[in-house]
C-alpha cells in the first residue's frame, strides 16, 4: 500500500506503534509458516523514496526493543510527536 | 485444563484473564502473536509466573516466524512444535481458547 502510494508520487510517512513495532524485528522467518517474508520490502522503502519511518519510543521501551534489532534504520519519536505526524497527514491508513 | 492464547498482553486482555483463572497443574500455550509475551521483558504478565504451578508453553514455529529467539524468553517457558501442541491437547481433557 505504502509502496503503491509512493509510486504515484505521494509523500508517504510510515509510523509504527504498539505491537506493530515487532514488524521491524530482524531474524524473522515467516517461511516456517509458509508465509511471505516482508523484511526485504522494508529495506526497499528508500528506493521508493519513503525515508520517513518513525517508531514510537514508548512502544519500544515497553517492549525493551532497541534500534539495533530492526531490519532498517528508523527514527524514534515520542507518542505526542507521533500523534502530531498523524494529524498533519491528509490521509491516514491503519493496519 | 489447557489454555490457548493467541494475542500478546499488549494487544489484548486475554493473557491477563487466563492467568487469573488458571490454577496449579494447568497448562498455558502461547501461539501466534501471544509468543511475544514469552519474551523476558518487565511488562509481560508472565514475569511473575516463574514459581507458579502453571506450565507455560510457546509454539516454536510461531516464534521463528516472528524472530522471537528462545534465548530472549523467560527461562521457565517450554517450547513445543506442532507435535507437542497435539500432545498438550491430548493430555488435557478440557481446552479453553482465549482468542
Amino acid at each position: 500500500m505504502a509502496l503503491m502510494a509512493a509510486a504515484f508520487d505521494q509523500r508517504v510517512i510510515m509510523l509504527f506503534e504498539g505491537d506493530g513495532v515487532y514488524a521491524l524485528l530482524n531474524k524473522q522467518r515467516p517461511e516456517v509458516l509458509g508465509l511471505k517474508n516482508y523484511s526485504p520490502l522494508l529495506k526497499a522503502l528508500s528506493v521508493y523514496d519513503i525515508n520517513d519511518v518513525f517508531v514510537e519510543q514508548e512502544s519500544m521501551i515497553e517492549r525493551e526493543l532497541h534500534k539495533g534489532q530492526f531490519v532498517i534504520d528508523v527514527n524514534e519519536i515520542s507518542r505526542v510527536e507521533l500523534k502530531r505526524q498523524m494529524e498533519a497527514a491528509d490521509q491516514l491508513f491503519s493496519f | 485444563m489447557l489454555y490457548i492464547v493467541n494475542k500478546s498482553h499488549a494487544s489484548s486482555q486475554g493473557l491477563h484473564d487466563c492467568l487469573q483463572r488458571a490454577s496449579a497443574g494447568d497448562a498455558v500455550l502461547l501461539i501466534e502473536h501471544a509468543v511475544y509475551s514469552a519474551l523476558n521483558v518487565k511488562q509481560t504478565p508472565l514475569l511473575t509466573m516463574s514459581h507458579s504451578e502453571l506450565k507455560i508453553f510457546a509454539l516454536s514455529p510461531d516464534m521463528q516466524a516472528r524472530g522471537v529467539q528462545q534465548a530472549a524468553c523467560l527461562e521457565f517457558i517450554q517450547f513445543v512444535d506442532y507435535q507437542g501442541f497435539v500432545e498438550l491437547v491430548e493430555n488435557n481433557a478440557v481446552l479453553r481458547s482465549y482468542f
